[in-house]
């Protein structure tokens, strides 16, 4: 029965250090999916969250592709997107991208990531 | 109208399948050989008419019958016939058939080579075949590759531009491989149960379908990363995208039951954890597949929510559920006849492996289905990224290098042997590999902390070598035999070793790219030049070429006497589609990989230089990984424990008989 209980203990030690590893990394790094309309309700954010949209065809892209502009479109509301960095390789205005950052003080949505969702490899809709 | 030969294999496989099922069941209850053949027979029956119509379906594609669906929304006139072959498994339909052909094709091959009982042939034939029945009735009502289209087009709708890539041709069928096979190894193991009893045989022609599914898993995997890396050209290799993650997991399970089944193998403990692994290997690698078809999970792979999702879904709970009542039912049967001393030894190491392994695998699920969990249980949807997982497997893979560095050398049993005094080896490496990074000015704790662990356990598997060279080294030709004759006849453990050299290997290319990469992103003007590292790249121009519906336009860059081509190319016909062309310098320490972002008409180029140190070290350490393991399994290996009669060879499961 002892070797039995150490066993438990030992197991029971290692599932608590890795729940509590997984419960703070949880804490700190989760971000929340909000609708266009929530972001734009809510005052300039202090967490990250990630917000899926529609580019619409105001697109502007200067700087040699490394910064574009250009409004999201999701459920009837709207909001202006700032992003700096490489844009994947399917950008374009009428795809659905998922933008990861905060809202500023400008009423502007200072994205640090932006992903684009990819066509699908499974899809059975035609990519056009 | 030819597609309705195709549909007609199915039908007929599904019905050979379901019978193969239903009369292996039976003649595993009834322990009844004729039966048990009739269903393995049934079996390769069903085998082949699915083979027939893979076939059937690679010829539609490459003769461009475009009056089936499949072939009209995957390809078109102008993709090349590799490609074209290709595109079998990379629509739904097509995966979902190549899926079910490999997992009856190595069903049937690994029921006609195994050495069982009659009783336990006949239940492995009834689960392979089980599996095969459900996916085979998903593809003739769900998800069908003959479905045929009302009117014909005149052209398809052609391939995605991403997928339009020589890794198509090799990544996807080892995944999706490894996906199916881990149906094997679970099938064995229900038969087992369900017989409540099993032979040593059974349990090693367990454990090799096991090496099997993971060594296809594994390369897949690493195809995946090498095909992310040279041609997605975001830098990377690995995203911890749910898509990744998922195949992960199996394989980790897996990883897992290698290590702890050598337990059950020494010491005949531990069995029903190593059969639970198995199980849960399988229900990973359907989890997964339920993840990536059923769209329940936000992926940048994003692959739209289909018809087949409830399908999987249903599969997925049976599976977990009956295999959990398998497990459950017998327990009391597969008690071990001792318990584990709680001592160190090699057998504790190898219990730790197993756990902390098992935490990487429970933390990977818990970020991946975190969308789904938060939504509901509080109605909002979170996410999380790479930090998560960066940050929870960081300590776990610390964890396993310092269990590499310290387990070999521990005795089994605990008791004391030589070895153990070998110890302070691996701490001294730590140590001087610590202080010299210090000197050589690396201040990045989780750098430092990462390459001690790896030099500590570089330094244990060079101890066992070191034992077999000195043993050569007697300049003796006996001494020379007798190293060799070591090696083959312990192969099993030497290609352990090969593989943790490997693993080890991957582990410096990870944490040497994941702190050292450097990164810039830049707008070039002809002759402008730009350092990066140590590295001062020269953009001369640009210049752009057009075949079919593809623009291509090239980045020219000098490097001293080299050149680098980095392009990017925009498809008319997928809609103004582009995908970008890497140019990577590859040497031993690091790559230079510079991406052609955009072009401008104004002649600059705006280009992603990274500075990748020792990436190529993975794809070297996967290769040497996979085929460790490999090369000790190529014939089966005799007992490593001394057998004393056939009787107690027999590894009797039910404790009365």
């Amino acid at each position: 029965m002892g070797a039995r209980v150490r066993w438990l203990t030992l197991g029971a030690v290692v599932a608590a250090c890795v729940a509590y590893l997984v419960y703070a990394a949880t804490g700190t790094t989760a971000e929340y999916y909000r609708t266009v309309a929530e972001v734009r309700g809510t005052p300039a954010g202090a967490a990250d969250v990630r917000v899926l949209g529609t580019v619409q065809n105001d697109v502007q892209i200067t700087d040699g592709g490394l910064h574009v502009r250009f409004t999201s479109t999701k459920g009837g509301a709207s909001m202006p997107v700032d992003y700096r960095g490489p844009l994947p390789d399917i950008f374009k205005p009428g795809i659905d991208v998922v933008v990861e950052g905060r809202l500023g003080p400008d009423g502007v949505f200072h994205a640090r990531t932006l992903l684009a969702k990819c066509p699908s490899r499974f899809s059975d809709k035609t990519q056009t | 109208m030819l597609g309705i030969i195709g549909g007609a294999a199915l039908l007929t496989a599904l019905v050979l399948a379901g019978f193969a099922a239903l009369l292996g069941f039976w003649s595993g209850l009834r322990d009844h050989e004729p039966a048990a053949r009739l269903a393995r027979r049934a079996l390769y029956a069903a085998a082949a008419m699915v083979a027939f119509a893979s076939g059937w379906l690679v010829a539609a594609l490459v003769s461009h019958d475009f009056a089936i669906a499949f072939v009209a929304e995957h390809t078109d006139r102008a993709t090349p016939v590799p490609l074209l072959v290709a595109a079998f498994y990379s629509g739904q339909a097509g995966s979902l058939l190549y899926w079910t052909l490999v997992l009856t094709v190595l069903g049937s091959i690994a029921i006609a080579a195994a050495p069982g009982t009659s009783q336990l042939r006949g239940f492995a034939t009834g689960v392979i075949a089980t599996v095969a029945t459900f996916f085979i009735l998903v593809l003739t009502f769900v998800a069908n590759p003959f479905d045929l289209l009302t009117t014909v087009p005149a052209d398809g709708a052609g391939l995605n531009p991403l997928l339009r890539d020589g890794g198509m041709l090799i990544h996807p069928p080892f995944l999706l491989g490894g996906f199916s096979s881990f149906a094997l190894p679970f099938s064995f193991t229900v038969a087992t149960l369900l017989a409540g009893r099993s032979d040593a045989d059974w349990l090693a022609a367990t454990r090799r379908l096991a090496l099997l599914s993971w060594g296809l898993q594994g390369v897949g995997l690493t195809l995946g990363m090498w095909w992310a890396y040279h041609v997605l050209g975001w830098g990377g290799y690995w995203g911890w995208d749910p898509v990744e993650n998922v195949a992960l997991l199996p394989w980790l399970a897996t990883t897992a039951y290698i290590h702890s089944s050598q337990v059950e193998e020494r010491r005949r403990l531990l069995r029903g954890w190593n059969f639970g692994l198995l199980l849960l290997a399988f229900c990973l690698s359907v989890f997964g597949t339920f993840v990536v078809r059923s769209g329940v999970i936000q992926s940048v792979h994003s692959f739209v929510a289909s018809d087949v999702g409830p399908w999987f879904f249903g599969f997925l709970v049976a599976a977990v559920g009956l295999s959990g009542a398998a497990l459950a039912w017998r327990s009391r049967t597969l008690g071990d006849a001792a318990r584990l001393e709680p001592r160190v030894s090699r057998e504790a190491a190898f219990l730790l492996n197993n756990l902390v392994l098992i935490a990487l695998a429970a933390a990977i699920f818990w970020g991946t289905v975190l969308p789904v969990f938060s939504q509901l249980m509080t109605g909002q949807q979170a996410v999380v990224g790479a930090s998560f997982y960066e940050r929870v497997s960081a300590p776990l893979f610390l964890a396993l290098l310092a269990l590499l560095a310290v387990g070999p050398l521990l005795p089994w049993r605990g008791g004391g042997t030589p070895r153990r005094r070998l110890l302070p080896v691996p701490a001294i490496a730590a140590a001087a590999v610590g202080a010299g990074l210090l000197a050589g000015g690396v201040t990045e704790p989780g750098a430092i902390l990462a390459f001690a662990a790896i030099g500590a356990a570089v330094s244990t598997v060079l101890i066992e070598y070191l034992r077999v060279a000195r043993l050569a080294a007697g300049a003796h030709s006996r001494h020379l035999s007798a190293a060799a004759r070591l090696l083959v006849r312990n192969r099993r453990r030497y290609g352990a070793y090969l593989a943790h050299l490997g693993i080890l290997i991957v582990a410096a290319g990870i944490a040497g790219s994941h702190f050292f990469q450097q990164e810039r992103q830049v707008v070039l003007r002809p002759q402008q030049t730009v350092a990066v590292g140590r590295y001062a790249l020269q953009y001369t121009g640009s210049s752009t070429s057009t075949t079919g519906d593809a623009v291509r336009t090239t980045a020219a860059i000098r490097l001293g006497d080299e050149r680098l081509e980095p392009s990017r190319t925009v498809y008319g016909g997928a809609g103004g589609q582009s995908s970008t062309h890497v140019a990577i310098r590859s040497t031993p320490l690091e790559d230079l990989y510079v991406v052609l972002a955009s072009a401008g008409n104004d002649g600059s180029a705006t280009l992603l230089i990274f500075v990748n140190p020792m990436v190529t070290w993975i794809w070297v350490g996967a290769a040497l990984l996979v085929g460790g393991v490999l090369l000790g399994h190529l014939k089966p290996v005799p007992q490593t424990v001394p057998v004393r009669s056939a009787a107690a060879r027999k590894l009797v499961v039910r404790g009365a008989e």
